[in-house]
């Protein structure tokens, strides 16, 4: 039981359903996520695959915090997270971190790559100055960037290498779990692979759980050790990956595995 | 940066202003004469070039008698810093206003942008006269008078500006990091919007510049003998036939140092502008 | 030899950045005959899309620009068309679907009217609606009568790029010009998409050039393939030769990339570094830095093998 992490448990967010008044016109109701519930389990990947609209990426936020669901929890040690005191949060915060599909708009151009690696260290009041520093170092380090690379600015550096400090910046204050929402989805084929393997020496290394949000089923069976499909805001399947993949159970989840396009021949 | 000064025009507008703000700096070493002294046998001379003119006034004398030349850069001090001091903080507290409103939303957000509407609404001209009946016209109550009407711009750009940045993702890295919402105004937001307002910063020092020469021209700006470039124009409203040289001239320095400050300005807006592709992948 | 539809001889663009002559497109040779469907497949700065514009005299504005190169399209030279002929050839001749139906439909007008507005263009305006919604039938779009009123916000993603589709083949061009045109779709969503498109080219005997970073998408829909790789074809020749049995070592590496791991493997197959930027492309050629293969000689920039066959544009291919 200790080896869950995180959890969800039915989750369910609406937007929306406000009338018209004359402060502005009717907004329909939309519901981006129905009674979700999932358990993230330490050291493991938990594939979260969907198309748009079917609430992965609301679930992401949810469990990050950045969003409270309209009912259900998310559940952090056991314990609520809304229901948090400012000691917990920060040590949710510091144990749970997210990466986002966009290199460009993940990384502030005006500030320094080491202070954007940094910034977790410094919230979650656990490293003094010199600390952070050495944390910093090491998390470059790990990622296949330099450490001197600090110094610089998210302009001088490509997608790829954009991608990685998020990354370095998700590990530094060593988490137990990292959501990451389409890591590797805007990213060239080649990049790509040197991502995803890349994320798979840190948890090797490390021992830390993945979320990992995406559409592309491609990666699935590389990456992930269980799967949850998702389909207009509910679970509609979940199970082993290599379980999913080949003898899905769902029909949602057999016509997402016929569209994918594979390079070999029919 | 360094992209900006490859344009002549760059080049020549910040030399322009450079050597204004020069001149002002410089007043008591450059001036000829005491600006508020003057000899009436002296009134009305026109400049060195002109028959009857001397070297003795080379931009001409007033109607007092009082050296052109030495008021305009005595002016220069007053009609730049008085316009200096209201920009910055007009855009102070015009920015950090637009900020939170639109960092926050809701209510806050709505009362604020009222209230910048009806900033923008009133009649500078009216307010500046009530101030000038309330409590006398002073060099410190003009900059306040300019400050309450520039300061609505720099809201409003804020808040816009604020509202497109706050959807980025590294705002929502932020928050995830646990950092509190001052820090992410203060390191995220505001770095990130300064650009905007340092351009319309720089395209109100026309603005300002024209606002406070009417203010003085009318009589409810700096108040005499404290020269003003506004002020000096007015000076010569009654002569401009035959003395055309007391309000030309500051007239023509009020032109050039507007349009340098504005040739800055959308020179400057055109370098930080977003579509102009940075990186080198295309 | 029947004569090409579309002939590129040498086509390079370039612009000044940074006080530097740069080159997104770099003597870029190649044919598509009339019906055929090839695909262009490459990473970023590989020039693909700035290929795919130039073809269509559309590249955007850059300081210092330079077109340079040949152009042929049913043997007429696409750079000495005069207005009326550019008119005629852009859309008539070869048509082009962008990326992102987002941005490339204008949200205040109806889709009807984006569509009978690239129709008028071809010439006759009689039974203007009539052809209209025959093209949106022809892309496959369900009661067509019924959307002509419908602006983009209102529509599904892949209607929308449905839509896009319409305006596409709106004037029955020869040669239709598809820049990743389901990158921006759901996987389900891209699949029927694709369907559709592959059925109305062979309807029709368009030719098509399809521009693809996912090679599972144009290994479906073409029977050649160019692959790209900053800014020159570094190899062209027959979409199951290439992907089964690539010559490059590029193209092996990414296709080894795009396949994944098979069987044991705990590593997916990766290419070391990235593309080289516009800036910085080595002398030689310009994937030695990151290939496996890599020998002292590959510091000169190796010739794409001319002709009509597989072409190669390497000093030591893989075997065959």
């Amino acid at each position: 039981m200790t080896s869950v992490i995180l959890s969800a448990r039915s989750l369910t967010k609406t937007f929306g359903g406000q009338r018209a008044t004359v402060l502005g016109a009717a907004v329909p109701r939309l519901t981006a996520l129905d009674g979700v519930s999932i358990d993230i389990v330490r050291g493991t990947t938990l594939g979260v695959v969907g198309e748009s609209g079917s609430g992965k990426t609301t679930l992401g936020r949810l469990l990050l915090l950045l969003d409270r669901p309209s009912s259900g929890e998310v559940l952090f040690g056991g314990h609520n997270a809304a229901t948090l005191d400012t000691k917990g949060r920060r040590e949710f915060r510091r144990r749970v971190q997210p990466v986002f599909q966009n290199p460009y708009s993940s990384l502030n151009p005006r500030m320094s790559v080491g202070a954007i690696v940094s910034e977790p260290l410094l919230w979650s009041g656990a490293a003094d100055r010199d600390e952070r520093r050495t944390r910093v170092a090491e998390a470059l380090t790990s990622v296949g960037l330099s450490p001197d690379d600090a110094r610089r600015f998210p302009g001088e550096f490509s997608g790829g290498q954009r991608q990685r400090i998020a990354i370095a910046r998700a590990i530094a204050s060593q988490p137990d779990v990292i959501i990451l929402d389409e890591p590797v989805s805007s990213q060239d084929i080649s990049v790509r692979a040197q991502i995803l393997n890349l994320l798979k020496d840190i948890q090797e290394q490390r021992g830390v759980a993945y979320v990992l949000i995406t559409h592309d089923l491609s990666i699935l069976s590389f990456m992930c050790d269980e799967v949850a499909v998702l389909h207009q805001g509910k679970v509609v399947e979940f199970g082993a990956a290599a379980q999913v993949c080949s003898a899905p159970k769902h029909p949602y989840t057999s016509t997402l595995l016929s569209s994918v396009l594979s390079i070999d021949a029919a | 940066m360094t992209g900006l000064f490859r344009s002549s025009i760059v080049r020549i507008a910040v030399a322009v202003l450079g050597l204004f703000v020069l001149a002002a700096l410089l007043a008591p070493l450059i001036a000829p004469a005491n600006p508020m002294a003057g000899s009436l046998e002296d009134r009305l001379m026109p400049p060195a070039w002109v028959e009857g003119g001397s070297l003795r006034h080379i931009l001409g004398a007033d109607d007092l008698g009082r050296d052109i030349l030495s008021r305009l850069v005595y002016g220069a001090q007053v009609s730049l810093a008085v316009s200096a001091l209201a920009i910055l903080g007009a855009g102070i507290i015009g920015s950090t206003v637009g900020m939170i409103a639109g960092y926050v939303g809701g209510w806050t957000d709505r009362i604020v942008m009222r209230v910048v509407d009806l900033a923008l609404s009133f009649p500078i001209i009216m307010l500046a006269l009530l101030m000038a009946a309330l409590f006398g016209p002073s060099l410190v109550n003009i900059i306040i008078v300019l400050m309450i009407v520039l300061w609505s711009p720099y809201a409003r750009m804020a808040r816009g500006e604020t509202l497109r940045v706050r959807k980025l993702d590294y705002i929502d890295l932020a928050r995830t990091a646990g950092a509190s919402d001052s820090y992410i105004i203060v390191r995220h937001v505001l770095p990130n919007i300064a650009g905007a307002l340092i351009v319309l910063a720089t395209l109100q020092v026309g603005t300002v510049i024209v606002l406070e020469a009417s203010l003085s021209f009318l009589g409810v700006g700096v108040p005499p003998p404290t020269p003003s470039w506004g002020s000096m124009v007015s000076d010569g409203r009654n002569f401009i036939a035959s003395a055309w040289w007391v309000s030309l001239i500051p007239g023509l320095a009020v032109l050039v140092v507007v349009m340098s400050a504005n040739m800055l300005g959308d020179a400057l807006a055109d370098h930080l502008n977003p579509d102009r592709r940075r990186e080198t992948g295309l | 030899m029947i004569a090409p539809l579309l002939q590129v001889e040498d086509l390079s663009v370039s612009f000044r950045y940074r006080d530097r002559m740069v080159a997104p497109l770099d003597g870029v040779t190649l044919s598509v005959s009339a019906g055929e469907s090839v695909g262009i497949v490459g990473e970023s700065g590989s020039g693909k899309s700035t290929l795919a514009l130039a073809v269509l005299r559309l590249t955007p504005p850059a300081r210092d620009l330079k077109v340079s190169g040949r152009i042929a399209f049913e043997g007429r030279d696409v750079f000495a068309m005069n207005r009326k002929d550019l008119s005629a050839y852009r859309g008539g001749g070869v048509a082009l679907i962008p990326q992102d139906p987002m941005t490339s439909l204008n949200p205040t007008l109806t889709v009807g009217k984006q569509v009978s507005e690239t129709i008028a263009l071809g010439g006759s305006v009689r039974g203007l609606e009539a052809e209209t919604v025959k093209a949106l039938g022809a892309v496959r779009i369900p009661e067509p009568e019924t959307r002509l009123n419908a602006y983009p916000h209102q529509l599904s993603g892949g209607l929308r790029q449905r839509v896009v589709g319409a305006i596409g083949i709106a004037r029955s061009p020869r040669l239709l010009i598809a820049d990743e045109p389901t990158t921006a779709l759901d996987v389900t969503v891209q699949r029927r998409y694709l369907d559709m498109l592959d059925g109305l080219r062979r309807e029709r005997g368009m030719a098509m050039l399809f521009i693809s970073h996912d090679l599972g998408v144009v290994a479906k829909v073409c029977e050649r393939i160019i692959v790209m790789y900053a800014g020159q074809i570094v190899e062209d020749g027959p979409t199951r030769d290439v992907l089964d049995r690539p010559r490059h070592w590029y193209t092996g590496a990414l296709v080894a990339a795009a396949r994944g791991v098979s069987g044991a493997q705990k590593r997916l197959p990766a290419i070391g570094g990235a593309p080289p930027t516009l800036t910085d492309r080595p002398p030689g050629c310009r994937f030695a830095p990151r290939c496996a293969n890599a020998k002292p000689q590959c510091q000169a920039l190796p010739d794409l093998t001319p002709g009509h066959g597989h072409r190669l544009r390497c000093h030591f291919p893989k075997s065959a």
